[in-house]
């Protein structure tokens, strides 16, 4: 009797989990699948990751995840096509009413669903968005992000990706001529003719830097200087010790860090550093120095001047930088006028 | 002691399911794009088996909001809170004493340790839970083992060995993800406090039907259980195997906590104060424990969750901990110079 009954509860416990898990097993039903159907994807493109992904047609709703990708989509003239953007973008003023979909650490995933986009633009570096957006039904393009190079190639991709290519191809190579010319007397200096700077990208635990492989490094060789953390790979950590057994000439960092850096260039055994003797510290705008987007013309342009004419001896650092730039600007045309 | 709900058990179930219910649909309500309640009610109705043809349908992104974001994120944080919480009552009958819990005695800890070698390893996400429970067993029984005081259980050995997994299984956690792949390194944080974030069908799919069966199996040992509290010799006597009912109960606990703590990472405390909750409420008789404890421990985690996710992505461990926390220290001061309860 005891068992009998045992065994109906159980067969009764047994029945309902297979009840409760087919209703939860089935309820999202073809939902799931929707908008990675490719039957009628007529483009398909290669993004940076190597991934092929098939669109319908050229996106008319782009969600845009990470400054650089934004700056290079109004750079292309299709800003007008983004929906949403990430909580970072903040360049060009347009993108600022702009939907925010979150940061990298915390994505709303929410809102980009229901900002309907066609296509979502992500970056090599957060490609965990990829798989979770795909269970959503939406597709991602990876654009590079990270080195000189990419910045060329990821608007030749987002060319391709809105259909204008022709467009995206004309302004790279209008930035790689403008690139050139800016570092025309600078990027094949000898070595002996080179500025040993350090460039400080925060102050979080540890003082970070960009080594090899980053286009910061890449800025900073073409500007005729020679990045001590050349040799670390990638976004790394200096040493103090190390700083100051290389020695740097110029040091360069966002403005933001003005104050954190005061606390390192007090102390003793900073002050036999070359730059922190000269007052070769540079403050820059980290939003200009850190994307790999279209700005890095301004970027190299303010690069080149820190570099070049160090050995003005100017105490506002800022002011100095807006002085050179028009002086360059005069310069240039000068030499253009010469030229023609 | 007095219970106050410890007669009309069957209304106390239903008050509770009805109360479960209430949280999933509110929880289900609220988030970041704002749906009417009509448009939810529809989205779901039209989607069960039978009634679903008499509701529109919707495919719109609101439908996808609800039932691809929302819904699978709220049913994993219902089935782990009823997993943790029934873990948490086992454990606790097992060896009679309200701070035991999967989370003090390193279990969960020790699960998340496994999910982090199996994703290291590469170890396809559906084996998971199963390599979890693997670790999840190993530290349970290490501490089981550790805490037996010549033939019975020393609950403050016992707590401190539950101390000393803990830390160290968190600390092996850590170290994987951090020599493993550097650009992970934040998800440390993420398994150190438990997210319910981008949860997926799948997790849900995999883990509904093994921690119902898991949490009924606890549930047929609720008689022995009983028995066991009132002393091991009358246990004995009433011919039940105790030192067997022990390890089958500390097995299928560590189950639960496993496979959930596989999906979600380390959520702590609601093993500990969900069941002592719920044994204020109804009483000592695990018959109606386990039952109220795992409709408490659901609903307690929905709510945990939807603050973690309406604060913009707060760790829902963070939320459990502000909780328990205080809770533990309350039971510590209530059973100071005192065994069991």
């Amino acid at each position: 009797m005891e068992k009998a009954k045992m065994f109906f509860a159980i067969g009764i416990a047994v029945a309902l989990v297979l009840v409760i898990s087919a209703v939860v097993w089935s309820l999202p039903g073809a939902l799931e699948f929707d908008g990675s159907q490719d039957d009628e994807d007529s483009l398909v493109i290669e993004d940076a990751t190597g991934e092929e992904v098939s669109l319908e047609a050229p996106p008319e709703r782009i969600v845009s995840f990470m400054p650089s990708n934004t700056e290079l989509l109004f750079h292309l003239e299709v800003g007008e096509r983004i929906v949403g953007v990430d909580d970072f973008s903040n360049h060009p003023e347009e993108a600022l009413d702009l939907p925010k979909v979150g940061d990298s650490l915390e994505v709303d995933y929410e809102k980009i669903v229901d900002l309907e986009p066609d296509v979502v633009v992500i970056t090599e570096a957060v490609t965990h968005l990829r798989e979770q957006l795909k269970e959503y039904g939406i597709k991602t393009v990876a654009t590079g992000g990270e080195t000189l190079e990419d910045v060329y190639s990821d608007l030749e991709l987002l060319g391709e990706m809105c259909g204008v290519e022709e467009r995206a191809e004309e302004k790279s190579q209008d930035l790689r001529e403008k690139m050139d010319e800016i570092t025309d007397e600078t990027r094949d200096l000898s070595d002996e003719k080179r500025i040993d700077v350090l460039y400080i990208s925060g102050t979080y635990d540890g003082i970070n830097t960009p080594g090899d492989g980053t286009f910061q490094d890449t800025l900073l060789t073409n500007a005729g200087g020679h990045n001590i953390a050349s040799d670390k790979d990638g976004w790394s950590q200096i040493d103090e010790s190390e700083i100051i057994d290389r020695d740097p000439e110029v040091i360069i960092a966002p403005y933001h860090l003005e104050q954190d850096l005061e606390e390192y260039t007090e102390k003793d055994s900073w002050q036999d550093i070359t730059a922190v003797e000269d007052n070769e510290i540079h403050f820059v705008d980290s939003d200009v120095m850190s994307r790999p987007g279209p700005r890095i013309v301004e970027a190299q342009e303010t690069l080149v001047e820190i570099l070049q004419n160090g050995e003005d001896d100017d105490t506002s650092a800022d002011q100095e930088v807006k002085m050179d730039w028009t002086e360059l600007r005069i310069n240039s045309s000068k030499k253009m006028v010469v030229e023609a | 002691m007095t219970h106050p709900l410890k007669n009309h058990f069957k209304i106390t179930l239903f008050a509770f399911s009805v109360l479960t219910l209430f949280t999933l649909f509110l929880s289900l309500s609220l988030g970041s794009v704002s749906i009417p309640i009509k448009k939810i009610l529809e989205i779901l109705f039209s989607r069960l088996p039978f009634i679903g043809r008499f509701f529109p349908k919707h495919i719109d992104a609101h439908a996808r909001i609800i039932l691809l974001i929302r819904l699978p994120r709220i049913l994993l944080g219902l089935i782990a809170g009823i997993a943790l919480a029934v873990s948490g009552s086992s454990m606790q009958g097992v060896f009679k004493n309200p701070m035991a819990s999967p989370f003090i005695l390193g279990v969960s800890a020790g699960g998340a340790f496994g999910a982090a070698v199996g994703i290291s390893f590469g170890i396809p996400w559906l084996l998971l839970p199963l390599i979890a429970f693997l670790f999840a067993m190993g530290t349970m029984f290490t501490v089981f083992f550790l805490g037996r005081v010549r033939g019975s259980t020393d609950i403050s050995t016992l707590l401190l060995a539950g101390l000393a997994m803990n830390f160290l299984m968190t600390a092996l956690t850590s170290l994987i993800i951090f020599y493993g792949d550097p650009a992970e390194r934040m998800s440390i944080v993420a398994w150190t406090w438990g997210s319910l974030g981008g949860t997926i069908w799948n997790e849900v799919r995999i883990s509904f039907p093994v921690i119902l069966l898991g949490s009924a199996g606890v549930y047929a040992f609720a008689r022995d259980l009983n028995v066991i509290q009132t002393g091991e010799t009358s246990a004995k006597q009433l011919g039940i195997e105790v030192e067997k009912t022990k390890i089958i109960q500390l097995i299928t606990s560590s189950l639960l906590a496993a496979v959930v703590i596989s999906y979600t990472g380390v959520i702590g405390f609601v093993g500990l104060i969900i069941p002592h909750a719920s044994r204020l409420l109804v009483g000592p008789d695990h018959r109606k424990l386990i039952p109220v404890s795992a409709l408490l421990g659901g609903s307690f985690l929905i709510i945990c969750d939807t603050v973690s996710r309406l604060s913009g992505g707060l760790w829902v461990g963070v939320i459990t901990g502000l909780f328990g926390a205080p809770f533990f220290i309350y039971l510590l001061l209530k059973n100071r110079g005192e065994t069991g309860w």
